[in-house]
C-alpha cells in the first residue's frame, strides 16, 4: 500500500508541472496583451504607447518566454504567486483568505448531492421503472440542463424572500451556507443518482446476489451487505470528479449569493484585469482538484484490493 | 436526421448488393432513435427554437432593444413575459436571445471539435511518442474543471460574447481528443484499415477516409450533448458579466439583470433562464436519443 501511495504521489509531479505549463501557456500565448487590457481597464480612452511599453517592461512581458516561465514556476514552487496588480497584496495570501469559505461550500454542496443522490439512486435501482426511477431520471435531466444561477435565484426567491427561512446572501454562518450548498447539491444530485443507479443495477445482476437470494438471506441484509456496499465502490471515484464540479460551481454560486470566496475572487479579478490574481487562483484550484482526486484514488485502493494488487 | 440517406453515402458505407443481406445501418439507427421518445421530443423542441432564432425579427411583437412601456410590468396579454427593468418587452428579448445562444453552442463546439478531433486522431493513429505527448497534455487539461479553463482563457482574451464562445470551445478540446483517441484505437486494428494501408494510402487519407468516418457515432452524440453544455456554461459566464454586454438580449445576461429585482419582478430573470433550460434539455434529450439510435448495445440498458 505504501509503495502504491508513493507511486501515485510521484506521478502527480509531472501533472502539476503540465498544469502550470497550461496556465502559463494560455495566458501568454493566446492573442491578447495583458498590459494593454490592464491599461484599457484602468484608464480607458487612448493609451499612450510609452505608457504601454513601460508597463510591459514592468510586468516582465519583454523577457523571453522561457525566462518568464521560469520566474513563474520557480515562484509557484515556493508558494510565491506574485502580487495582485489591483490590491498590491500577495496573491497566495488573498486566495488562502477566501479558500476556506469556498472549500466549505464545495464540501457542503457535495454532501447535499450525496445525501439526495445516493438514496434516490438506490431506490430507483431496486424499483426499476417505478415512480422513484422517474424522479431520478427527471432530476438528472434537470440537473444537467438547469442554469445553476437560476436554481440559486429560485431558492432565494422562495426560502429567503417569501418564507424568510434563510438569508439570501453573505457568508460565514451555517444559515448562509444552506441555500448555496443546496443549489450546488441539487444540480449534481441527479448525476449522482444516475450513477448510483447504474452501479446498483450492475451489482444486483451479479452471481453472488443470486446465490445470496438462493440461500435465503433476508432481502434487507442482502441488499445492504452485498448490494449497496459493492455498488458504492465506483461511486467513490465519482466523488472526486464531482468535487471538481463543485469547485467550478462555486464560481457562479458565490456570485449569486454574494458569498466571499475564490470563485468570486477570480471573476472579479478577470473583470478588473488582475492578471497575476487570476493565474494564481486558477493554478491553486487545479492543484486542489488534482490532489483531491489523488486522495480519492488512494481511498479507492483501500476499498478495492484488486486495484493495488492488480498493478 | 431527415437526410440520413445522403449521410450514409458520405460515410462511405458499401452500396447495397442485391445478393447480400440488406443492411441499412442509418435507417435502423433512425428507427431506434424514433423508439426513444425522449430523443424525438428533444428534436422537436430544438427545431422550434431554431425556427424562433431564424424568424425572431418577424415573430417578436416588439423591438428587443426599444422601450415598450412601463418598466417591470408583470406578464400580461400585452407583454406575455412582462417588461424588464427598463421597460423593454421581455418576450421579444427572449426570442431574440435564442440567436445568441444557438450560435454560441454551434460556434464554440467548432472551436473544440476541430482541434480536439485532430489531436485525438493523431494520438490514436500514430501511437508511440506522439500519443504519449498528446495524452499527457490532454490529461493535464482535464485536471481543470472546464469552466475554470474557460475562465483563464477569458481572462486572457478579455470579456465578450465571442471570446466566451472561443473559451468554452477550447475548454472542450481535451474531452474531444480523449473521445476521438478512444474511437480510433477501437477502429484502428480493423482489417479494412490495414488493407487501406497496404494498398499505399497516406496516413492522412487513412485517418480521414477510413478511421474518422467509422468512428464518428460517439462523436456525434458527444457533440450534441456538448452544444447544450456550451450554451449552459456560456449563459453562466454571461450571467457573471464575462460574456455578452448590455444591452444585448442574451439569456444569461438578462437573468443577471433581473437579479436585483427578483423580489418584485421575478419574471425578468425567470423567463430567460427557462428558455435556457428548454434549449439545453432539448440538446440533452436529443443526444441521448442519438446514443440510443447509434449504439444498439446501450439500448439494452
Amino acid at each position: 500500500m505504501g509503495s502504491y501511495i508513493l507511486g501515485r504521489i510521484i506521478q502527480l509531479i509531472p501533472v502539476l508541472f503540465l498544469i502550470s505549463v497550461i496556465v502559463f501557456g494560455i495566458m501568454h500565448l493566446l492573442p491578447g496583451d495583458p498590459a494593454l487590457l490592464m491599461l484599457a481597464g484602468a484608464e480607458g480612452g487612448a493609451i499612450p504607447p510609452e505608457r504601454l511599453a513601460q508597463l510591459r517592461e514592468q510586468m516582465g512581458l519583454n523577457d523571453p518566454l522561457l525566462v518568464q516561465f521560469w520566474h513563474f514556476i520557480s515562484g509557484a514552487v515556493v508558494g510565491d504567486l506574485g502580487e495582485s496588480l489591483r490590491f498590491r497584496e500577495p496573491v497566495l495570501a488573498m486566495i488562502l483568505d477566501r479558500l476556506g469559505s469556498t472549500v466549505e461550500l464545495a464540501v457542503a454542496g457535495l454532501f447535499c448531492s450525496l445525501l439526495i443522490g445516493v438514496p434516490l439512486g438506490i431506490l430507483a435501482s431496486v424499483r426499476q421503472g417505478g415512480w422513484i426511477d422517474t424522479i431520478c431520471m427527471t432530476l438528472s435531466y434537470l440537473g444537467a440542463s438547469l442554469p445553476v444561477y437560476w436554481l440559486g435565484l429560485i431558492l432565494v426567491f422562495f426560502f429567503a424572500f417569501n418564507l424568510g427561512w434563510f438569508p439570501s446572501s453573505g457568508g460565514g454562518s451555517i444559515e448562509q451556507l444552506i441555500l448555496p450548498a443546496l443549489s450546488l447539491g441539487l444540480i449534481n444530485a441527479g448525476l449522482i443518482a444516475r450513477l448510483v443507479r447504474s452501479s446498483m443495477v450492475e451489482v444486483l445482476g451479479e452471481d453472488y446476489m443470486r446465490t445470496g437470494r438462493a440461500k435465503g438471506l433476508p432481502p434487507r441484509l442482502l441488499l445492504w451487505r452485498h448490494g449497496i456496499k459493492n455498488a458504492m465502490i465506483p461511486v467513490v471515484t465519482m466523488v472526486g470528479l464531482q468535487f471538481g464540479n463543485m469547485l467550478a460551481g462555486t464560481v457562479v454560486t458565490e456570485t449569486v449569493f454574494s458569498r466571499p470566496g475564490v470563485g468570486r475572487l477570480i471573476v472579479n479579478a478577470i473583470i478588473a484585469k488582475d492578471y497575476p490574481l487570476v493565474q494564481g487562483a486558477v493554478l491553486l484550484l487545479a492543484v486542489i482538484y488534482v490532489s483531491v482526486n489523488l486522495l480519492v484514488d488512494i481511498l479507492y485502493a483501500f476499498l478495492d484490493p484488486r486495484i493495488r494488487y492488480g498493478r | 436526421m431527415a437526410d440520413s440517406a445522403p449521410m450514409a453515402v458520405a460515410a462511405g458505407l458499401p452500396a447495397i448488393e442485391p445478393e447480400a443481406e440488406i443492411r441499412r445501418p442509418w435507417r435502423d439507427a433512425w428507427r431506434r432513435f424514433l423508439a426513444h421518445r425522449g430523443g424525438l421530443v428533444g428534436l422537436v423542441i430544438l427545431l422550434l427554437w431554431i425556427f424562433i432564432a431564424i424568424a425572431a425579427p418577424l415573430i417578436a411583437p416588439y423591438d428587443p432593444n426599444a422601450l415598450a412601456g412601463r418598466a417591470r410590468q408583470a406578464p400580461s396579454l400585452l407583454h406575455w413575459f412582462g417588461t424588464d427593468q427598463l421597460g423593454r418587452d421581455l418576450f421579444s428579448r427572449v426570442l431574440h436571445g435564442s440567436r445568441i445562444s444557438l450560435a454560441l453552442g454551434v460556434i464554440s463546439v467548432g472551436f473544440g471539435l476541430v482541434p480536439g478531433v485532430a489531436l485525438g486522431l493523431a494520438a490514436g493513429y500514430f501511437g508511440g511518442w506522439v500519443d504519449a505527448l498528446i495524452s499527457r497534455f490532454v490529461d493535464a487539461m482535464l485536471a481543470f474543471p472546464s469552466i475554470i479553463l474557460a475562465l483563464i482563457i477569458i481572462a486572457t482574451l478579455g470579456p465578450g460574447i465571442f471570446n466566451v464562445m472561443v473559451a468554452v470551445g477550447i475548454a472542450a478540446i481535451p474531452e474531444y481528443a480523449r473521445l476521438m483517441r478512444g474511437s480510433v484505437l477501437a477502429v484502428k486494428s480493423q482489417p479494412y484499415v490495414e488493407a487501406a494501408w497496404l494498398v499505399g494510402n497516406k496516413p492522412f487519407r487513412i485517418m480521414v477516409r477510413h478511421i474518422f468516418v467509422n468512428a464518428n457515432a460517439p462523436l456525434l452524440v458527444f457533440t450534441t450533448l456538448q452544444i447544450g453544455n456550451a450554451i449552459l456554461v456560456g449563459a453562466g459566464l454571461s450571467f457573471l458579466g464575462l460574456g455578452a454586454q448590455p444591452p444585448t438580449a442574451e439569456w444569461g445576461l438578462m437573468s443577471s439583470e433581473g437579479r436585483q429585482f427578483l423580489q418584485r419582478a421575478w419574471w425578468i430573470s425567470a423567463f430567460p433562464a427557462l428558455a435556457t433550460l428548454t434549449v439545453v434539455i432539448a440538446f440533452n434529450l436529443l443526444g441521448d436519443g442519438l446514443r440510443a439510435g447509434l449504439d444498439p448495445k446501450l439500448r439494452a440498458r
